[in-house]
């Protein structure tokens, strides 16, 4: 039976092998190639062709010619000779290039980069993308220039540089790279940075001055013979960030959340985690023995009693709801029990919301506010017409007053009453928006002082836009309390200087009407310069004082102190004030809507994970040699700290960026090779689907080639062999040919699968070989009479596939080759 | 004819065969002569088809011995079956011809397989086609043909190879009534002309009446009668013998 295998037939399959391997290698390659190509291409669109560009910068595609115009300038100011491309636009953003003239690339020119790019329209700032490039990242910033020194030493490296918080490798040539990157991880390697943390509840004041110390103490001892501090208080890892923004978090919702105090009743102990439910005599009646319900407020004590009062949380339930409460003692059977004492709750939430809605309030009536320069003037237009009028009434004195006088002041009096109620009326409105002024200023500088109590971070950003929005608005809330009291101010000594007066003209007004009129009849009587009429002058309360101070009333001075009011108006236009609203209202609307049993299960979910977490800011970073003694080092950071709880952590000190364009074209490359792995695997299906399939359903029929024996008689040994053979025969050929074809496809067409080794598809063709044996009959009908009758007519196995089988398959490169071996074609 | 003095074409001895260990085969003996014509009836099952099979190894006998023209078949290796084919004609009861060739190209096939110049071998298939009446269909493809036209193209094939012994396994059974006329006429004619031995299956008693030169009856895996088809039909021993006698006369 094995001599089948020395048919021609089987020298046909190797050619075939060989050449449908060559052909789908090459297809495949191309396929690859071209997806490589395709993808470089807009690679090169996106970030240049190698070495082409030094500078990438992202633009606002909307400003993309004025970006493109303010380099141009730049480079004409700064790097003549230099170049400018613009890129592909994607997703809003316009990539622009600029090459650096070969003169420009220079340390000088590149230290200065950020100075020379620094206003460019729409442009966050730019990439570096000068070539060939190695990238030192995550370098302690003071000692930078270390490595920069250091690098600068390595063969093959033109300059280095900072690069924002990295170090930028310049080399002279693409060639150098193997070399200098091999040197500059030696170098990393050479230093590490030792993190000493303490666990959450280790307090360092100054994790700066402890670095100093501590660094003064390993110098020359435990092997370290280069150490310098680098403790920043900042931490730039991931993790620790996250747990400062929850330790910030944290600290905000307990600042925001309502205050709880209990004052225990004489003679009741309260102890910290002890359950206290909340009634008052109004709403929230709660009488002992009732069980509690989940509209009731539960407080949990939190910790021991100092200065007569237990601090406490609101686990369940909201502080809104009360003002005043007492404390009914909450039973494991979830009932209430005796009171145990009063409490006091304090929501800044709540004043805060109160706070903004009265300066919302107080605001919107600015305008109104704007009519107040004009008043105050009017009042004094009325009062220096006053002023003028009784100046033509001479030597008005109590000696000299007569009827005449007094009927004169009565006549003036009357005629300027007009004046006088307006002065009254403008008064009593100036009185009304002082009134509003201190009720508004309490309120601003009550958000002020509420806002200011810290627990809503004043960084901008730090909480995206609460945080923002509070920053600015503190600073606009300053300018505006400041602004108001001067008004307040003027106005209040405006009023204070004038009221007098105008509350005397008015006096006057009454009484010497009434006088004047009743003078009017009985004057014949009196006479003047009588003693009598003197003192009728008096009743009346005319005093030459009075007159004389009114004379002399200065009103340019008056006038003058009404400037603030003016000028403050003027400079708070409208759209501060509209600008303020604004915030405020926006404010109001971002404040978290939190009860506080919300804020309660937030705090609990928060300290469950930061408890045991080192907190950034509470460690120290020192760099050192790398070959220190481990052991001597960390015994001496334990006996510095007086503890064995210190964490020691080495860690790198600085890791190497591989290059962008570098990994870009080796992901690049990845896809080429899995896109290519692709089209070994679709070509496999279809070549053998088209040439191996009327093969292998032969294969299926051995039988009818070496017909085989049951019974075991005389010449049993062959029969035997030739089962087993035709049996096994089949399979192995489809294995074998499974895997061959396909490892030596997918291993010439360059084709990879990342963490699958090419070996893997000598395994996973065998099982595509066999899986296709087993379906080869439902792929290709094999017509079994024609076979039959090949082999009656003499034909050998050879002849059978090449005349019969092959010929009856569907078109292929078997078919193609078969054509020329053909007799009957 | 006297066979006495001749060595037989075809010796078969203690022939067996099974199939999932149930006998088809349960020892035949048999000699033919050259330029007999044997006829093989039976029941349906009873191992006429595997027998004739097992004359040219298309089925693999489990046991005996079959010897050709003096050469021991059964244990011929296998490389050299080629060679014995060639010299035993076979038609199929399904025609089995190469669907992908026309009429002409079925029947010179073989000729070209083993050399023969074209023209040469066009010539001996027109003459072969000739024989069975169809050399106008030579260029027709067999899905062109009726079936008792398959059927002669097949006889035509098995005869352009000249070969000593014609194999025939129930070449009318899948014919309709209407065809098998032609088909048998070719069948007496060869007959007629003594150019082949001739083993024959089929159930044509009328065929067999008159062109046998022996009748071989099967039942079961053995031989149960043998003989001159005038002795069988006349007294039948078997009784499968006297069922067929009851179709002859019918």
């Amino acid at each position: 039976m094995l001599s089948i295998f020395r048919e021609g037939f089987f020298r046909d399959l190797l050619i075939w092998f060989v050449i449908s391997v060559i052909l789908a290698s090459l297809v495949a390659a191309g396929v690859g190639l071209v997806t490589d190509r395709y993808f470089a291409a807009t690679v090169d669109g996106l970030i240049g062709d190698q070495g082409e560009y030094d500078l990438l910068f992202q633009v606002r595609t909307d400003l993309k010619e004025t970006a493109v115009a303010r380099l141009q300038e730049i480079i004409k100011e700064r790097v003549p000779g230099s170049t400018v491309k613009v890129g592909v636009s994607v997703a809003g953003k316009t990539a622009v290039f600029v090459g650096l003239a070969p003169k420009h690339r220079k340390k000088a020119v590149y230290t200065n980069l950020n100075n020379y790019f620094r206003d460019i329209p729409g442009a966050g700032g730019f990439s570096l993308m000068t070539e060939p490039r190695l990238t030192l990242s995550a370098i302690p910033s003071s000692v930078a220039d270390l490595y920069i020194r250091e690098a600068e030493r390595i063969p093959g490296v033109r300059f280095a540089f900072r690069d924002g918080s990295s170090i930028a490798v310049i080399l002279e040539k693409a060639t150098k790279m193997k070399e200098v990157k091999a040197a500059l991880e030696e170098l990393l390697a050479s230093y590490r940075l030792l993190e000493i943390g303490f666990p959450a509840g280790y307090h360092v004041d100054n994790p700066i001055e402890v670095g100093r110390n501590l660094t003064e103490l390993l110098a020359g001892k435990g092997g370290v013979t280069l150490i310098r501090n680098v403790t920043s208080g900042k931490s730039s890892d991931d993790q620790e960030a996250l747990l400062l923004t929850m330790a910030e978090m944290k600290r905000f919702l307990l600042s925001y959340a309502g205050q709880v105090k209990v004052i225990p009743t004489q003679g009741v102990t309260l102890n910290p985690g002890d359950l206290l439910v909340l009634f008052d005599d109004t709403e929230h009646s709660l009488a002992a023995g009732e069980r509690v319900s989940a509209q009731d407020v539960i407080v949990k004590v939190t910790a021991e009693e100092e200065d007569g009062a237990l601090p406490g949380l609101i686990i369940q339930g909201d502080s809104a709801d009360f003002t005043s409460a007492s404390a009914r003692i909450l039973g494991d059977d979830q009932k209430a029990g005796d009171i145990v004492g009063s409490i006091i709750i304090n929501s800044p939430k709540q004043q805060l919301a109160e706070a903004l809605d009265e300066a919302i309030g107080f605001l919107g009536q600015f305008n109104s506010f704007q009519e107040l320069p004009t008043q105050a003037r009017q009042v004094i237009t009325a009062a220096e017409t006053i002023q003028a009028a009784l100046n033509s009434i001479n030597g008005l004195d109590a000696d000299n007053a007569d009827l005449a006088k007094i009927q004169r002041i009565a006549s003036l009096l009357e005629g300027t009453s007009h004046e006088l109620q307006n002065m009254a009326d403008h008064l009593a409105r100036l009185r009304w928006v002082e009134n509003q002024l201190d009720k508004a200023l309490g309120s601003l500088e009550g958000i002020h002082a509420i806002t200011r109590l810290g627990f809503i971070p004043q960084n901008l950003g730090y909480f995206g836009d609460l945080g923002q929005k509070m920053g600015r608005l503190d600073r606009e809330l300053q300018a505006l309390i400041g602004d108001l009291r001067a008004k307040a101010q003027a106005l209040d000594d405006f009023i204070n200087r004038f009221n007098p007066l105008v509350h005397t003209l008015l006096d006057w007004e009454q009484k010497t009407t009434k006088l004047a009129g009743q003078l009017d009849q009985v004057g014949s009587v009196l006479g003047g310069g009588s003693t009598g009429f003197a003192a009728l002058a008096e009743l009346t309360g005319v005093t030459d004082d009075s007159l004389e101070q009114f004379a002399a009333f200065d009103f340019e001075a008056l006038r003058q102190g009404l400037t603030p009011l003016e000028l403050g108006f003027d400079e708070l236009s409208a759209s501060n004030v509209l600008l303020i609203i604004g915030e405020l209202e926006k404010i109001k609307s971002s404040l978290p809507k939190l009860k506080d049993e919300e804020i309660t299960k937030t705090v609990t979910l928060l300290d469950r994970y930061l408890g045991g977490e080192t907190l950034p800011g509470e460690k120290v970073e020192l760099f050192v040699n790398a070959d220190y003694d481990q052991k001597e080092v960390a015994r001496l950071v334990n006996s510095f700290f007086d503890s064995d709880e210190v964490r020691i952590l080495p860690l790198p000190a600085g890791i190497l960026q591989p290059d962008v364009r570098n990994e870009v074209t080796r992901l690049l490359g990845e896809v080429q090779g899995v896109i290519a792995a692709l089209a070994v695997l679709i070509l496999a299906v279809i070549i053998f689907l088209q040439d191996q399939a009327p093969i292998l359903a032969v294969l299926h029929h051995l039988d009818l080639l070496f017909p085989h024996r049951e019974t075991t008689g005389k010449a049993a040994s062959q029969p035997r062999k030739v089962t087993a053979l035709s049996r096994f025969l089949p399979r192995i050929y489809a294995a074998s040919l499974g895997g061959g074809w396909l490892w030596a496809t997918i291993s010439l067409s360059g084709a990879r699968i990342p963490y699958f080794p090419n070996h893997y598809f000598l395994l996973v063709g065998a099982l595509f070989g066999l899986l296709f044996y087993r379906m080869a009959e439902k792929f290709h009908r094999l017509n079994l009479d024609e076979v039959v009758a090949g082999y009656a007519l003499g034909f050998n196995f050879t002849t059978v596939m090449r005349e019969i089988v092959i010929p009856a398959g569907r078109p292929g490169l078997m078919q193609k080759l078969n054509q020329r071996k053909m007799v009957m074609k | 004819m006297n066979t006495a003095l001749r060595p037989p074409l075809l010796q078969i001895q203690d022939l067996k065969k099974s199939y999932q260990k149930r006998p088809v085969l349960k020892g035949i003996n048999l000699n033919i002569f050259a330029g007999e014509t044997i006829i093989i009836m039976g029941p349906s099952g009873c191992g006429k088809s595997t027998l004739v099979r097992c004359i040219n190894r298309l089925t693999e006998p489990d046991d005996g011995h079959i010897i050709f023209d003096g050469v021991e078949v059964t244990s011929l290796p296998f490389a050299q079956l080629s060679g014995l084919r060639r010299r035993i004609g076979f038609v199929f009861q399904q025609f089995n011809l190469i669907r992908r060739l026309n009429v002409l190209e079925n029947v010179a096939f073989a000729l070209r397989i083993y050399g023969q110049e074209k023209t040469e071998a066009r010539d001996r298939a027109m003459q072969a086609l000739a024989r069975v009446g169809l050399r106008e269909r030579a260029q027709n493809f067999p899905a062109e043909l009726s079936g008792g036209e398959q059927q002669r193209v097949g006889i035509a094939r098995a005869l352009a190879l000249e070969p000593q012994l014609m194999l025939w396994d129930e070449p009318t059974a899948a014919l309709d009534p209407i065809l098998v006329s032609e088909v048998i006429e070719i069948m007496e004619e060869l007959v007629r002309q003594k150019e082949t031995t001739m083993l024959v299956v089929t159930h044509e008693v009328g065929f067999a009446s008159r062109a046998a030169d022996r009748i071989i009856f099967m039942d079961q895996g053995t031989i149960v009668e043998e003989g001159h088809p005038t002795a069988v039909f006349s007294t039948p021993q078997s009784e499968i013998a006297k069922k067929y006698k009851k179709l002859l006369k019918t």
